[in-house]
């Protein structure tokens, strides 16, 4: 079953780079068309060629899949024996499924506090290693080793420290304090799973951020000093708008991976306790490969998409009002 | 030709030339599989390490001491992948002919195994044998999907060394629930408890079985009877009430619950008999075995294991079906008693077990046998032991009650 996600993660990622118009002086303007309109029909073919393995991959493994799982969400559909078509039933049977708001629910809470935390820690980090710090790169490396490391392995430590008698509660007991059950309450389970995402993730931001800092022009910022401008007013008035193509990109990446979010409740709570930790993605891949409900998940996976782009198409329409593109 | 053209044939044939060679190199892996018509019987089972491989070569080579002419070759993913992958691979091309499966999944897998009675009737398989509860539990509307090979009661594993050393007398083949908490919580103190509970509702469901309560009734879900709530909520409470035992998380799998018991971190666990040998190995206590406490004191065993079935497009059910009756075979049973630890389905082979153990933990398994209920389930049972595990957690907490948890996975999968 193929995720209507791949698209959107494909189409923003294009999208994302809507850059200003920065062409060096050097690179010639494109040929304008050849009076008369005659076609150079030779570089079509040639192109044609050179874009047929990876044409035929998007083909294959982007677009096939995903129409599958559109017609598919139309199915009462088995991993084995015969599919009955149903029409929009699974799509009904979504919104009569009370699950379905839960799990949509969680997952909103969590992609909006996640993102959030994720680029206010990413970009404190950043702005950090941008002053004159001893070993910013050193700490660069450290920060981005989390994004590396297998996520299983990650939430795996993580489900180690947050345990009732893991290494957190422990710590909290030596200093008098009785540590509440971070993954087994309600109240505590989802902001774990948050805490870990966000430890995991922030690092590529801030590999993100302080390269956009780096692209800050000097001379503003020294020109901005000598006018006596002090620390807040340049984050304010010269950082975070330069700064803000590069935020917007993170926003709109960070958000987008946040709706697909799975490893983390799958092993760190498993979606408890309760429903207070299951994500759309793990509601998806339970209904398709431990329920054996492939036309239900096919339907979840294209309200998924649908979800997914919505907020993103209003990040893009709402960037007008905040990403500056001057330089 | 003209130069122009030349070039852009020149340009044109490099290209497809290149694309295609890297088309080549990115497919040249992979290559046939399966087996030649008339050729072995392929078994897809779960074979999650070594161990699991030479357990069914295991079958494989006894079975061949009983008819020479078995040829068997084993195929398959993790024990946790099986049961998706074993959908998608009667879909695909070159199916396999044999199937494992556990009673406990028989309804799930209904769709995939052949009823073999049938082919009973025609090579006179004497199923009055086997075990009853696990011929039961692999019947789904009315016809049997599998022979099972092993019958499983689950017991109670206890450390008979903390037992003395807390002046306890050791449990017999008769155990009451009184009885079991007072020794639980002469066991338990501040920072030590007596019971390991794993979360998920196959433990829940062998406790509410000892007392007689049952989950499926009419091979429909009844969560929701009064009996089952109690039993439930007894168990819940050995860790909100009695305080007995400490509440499993929802992630924990049923290892930590096992290294608890043999760590000494705890001194009961409620378990498999398949566990003895892995168990006895771990721990460096003596190990005791009795039944899962009842109200009565009397043995009421969940009966759990597995057995062999034929796909549904399995082209040669006939010589499956005669795999399957080597395999089951009496001597084969007793030989995997002996040297893998199974509590053989046939009675004549049951013996075989005590093999290397202790006698009282072959008399609980014995007294469990002679009263055992296998562990009934519907084709959505996958989706009530995941919301056990997920609303579970609640009930051991107190923060919920057995009737709430039981009502709320009732209506979600709304059968």
């Amino acid at each position: 079953m193929a995720s209507p996600l791949i698209g959107a993660a494909v189409s923003s990622e294009t999208a994302a780079p809507a850059a200003p118009e920065t062409r060096p002086f050097h690179v010639p303007h494109p040929s304008p068309p050849r009076r008369g309109g005659k076609k150079r029909r030779g570089d079509g073919l040639t192109a044609l060629a050179y874009l047929w393995p990876g044409l035929a991959g998007f083909v294959f493994f982007i677009v096939v899949p995903l129409l599958g799982s559109l017609v598919i969400s139309l199915f009462e559909w088995p991993l084995f024996g015969s599919p009955t078509f149903v029409g929009f039933a699974n799509y009904q049977k979504l919104f009569s499924d009370p699950t379905f708001y839960t799990v949509l629910f969680n997952t909103v809470i969590f992609a909006f506090v996640y993102t959030a935390l994720n680029l206010a820690l990413a970009l404190a980090i950043s702005l950090w290693l941008n002053t004159r710090v001893k070993f910013a790169g050193f700490w660069r490396v450290i920060f981005f080793l989390p994004a590396i490391t297998p996520m299983v392995a990650n939430a795996l430590v993580w489900r180690l420290l947050l345990s009732d008698n893991g290494i957190v509660n422990s710590t909290l007991a030596s200093i008098g304090i009785d540590g509440p059950s971070w993954l087994s309450d309600s109240r505590f389970a989802l902001a774990s799973v948050i805490a870990m995402s966000v430890w995991q993730s922030f690092g590529y931001n801030v590999i993100v951020l302080s390269a956009g800092l780096g692209g800050i022009p000097k001379e503003i910022l020294e020109a901005s000093r000598m006018d006596g401008t002090s620390a807040w007013q340049r984050l304010k008035s010269i950082i975070l708008p330069m700064l803000s193509p590069s935020l917007f990109f993170t926003m709109t990446m960070t958000m987008i991976g946040a709706f697909q979010v799975f490893v983390q409740p799958q092993i760190l709570t498993q979606g408890g306790p309760g429903e207070s930790t299951n994500t759309f993605v793990l509601y998806l891949y339970r209904n398709g490969f431990v329920f054996d409900r492939l036309g239900y998940a096919s339907a979840l996976a294209w309200m998924l998409f649908v979800v997914v782009m919505l907020i993103t198409a209003l990040q893009f329409a709402g960037q007008k009002r905040w990403v500056n593109y001057d330089k | 030709m003209k130069p122009r053209s030349t070039r852009t044939a020149v340009r044109v044939g490099t290209a497809l030339l290149m694309a295609g060679a890297l088309a080549a190199l990115a497919g040249c892996s992979g290559g046939s599989g399966g087996n030649a018509s008339g050729g072995p019987i392929t078994m897809y089972t779960w074979v999650s390490s070594q161990s699991d491989r030479d357990q069914w070569q295991g079958f494989i080579d006894l079975g061949k001491k009983v008819d020479p002419s078995l040829d068997v070759t084993i195929e398959g993913p993790s024990f946790n992948d099986y049961w998706t992958k074993v959908k998608t691979r009667l879909s695909g091309s070159n199916p396999p002919c044999l199937l494992t499966t556990q009673a406990a999944r028989a309804q799930e897998l209904s769709g995939l195994l052949m009823p073999l009675d049938d082919l009973i009737k025609k090579y006179k398989l004497d199923t009055s044998a086997f075990d009853s509860s696990m011929l039961k539990g692999m019947t789904v509307d009315g016809t049997i999907r599998a022979i099972p090979y092993d019958a499983e009661p689950i017991v109670l594993y206890y450390n008979k060394d903390a037992f003395t050393a807390a002046g306890l007398d050791l449990p017999s083949t008769t155990y009451t629930r009184e009885q079991f908490l007072a020794d639980a919580k002469k066991l338990t103190t501040a920072d030590h408890k007596a019971l390991a509970i794993a979360p998920g509702f196959f433990i829940p469901n062998a406790w509410a079985i000892a007392d007689g309560a049952e989950a499926v009734k009419g091979g429909k879900l009844d969560l929701t009877n009064s009996k089952l709530v109690d039993q439930v909520q007894s168990y819940f409470d050995l860790v909100k009430k009695d305080g007995i035992a400490k509440a499993p998380e929802a992630a924990d799998a049923s290892d930590a619950s096992q290294a608890a018991f043999t760590s000494g971190a705890v001194d009961m666990l409620i378990e498999g008999p398949w566990m003895y040998g892995t168990f006895a190995d771990a721990a460096k206590f003596d190990l005791g075995v009795t039944i899962v406490p009842s109200t009565s004191g009397e043995a009421h065993g969940m009966t759990a294991g597995s057995g062999f079935g034929i796909a549904k497009n399995c082209k040669d059910p006939d010589g499956a079906f005669k795999a399957i009756v080597a395999m089951t075979d009496s001597s084969v049973l007793k030989g995997q008693a002996e040297k893998r630890g199974i509590v053989p389905s046939r009675a004549d082979a049951q013996s075989a077990w005590a093999e290397g153990k202790s006698p009282e933990a072959y008399a609980a398994v014995q007294a469990l046998l002679k009263n055992a209920t296998a562990q009934l389930t519907t084709p959505t049972w996958n989706q009530v032991e995941t919301l056990f595990t997920q609303y579970g957690v609640e009930g051991y907490r107190g923060d919920k009650t057995a009737k709430d948890v039981l009502n709320t996975i009732q209506n979600s999968v709304g059968q």
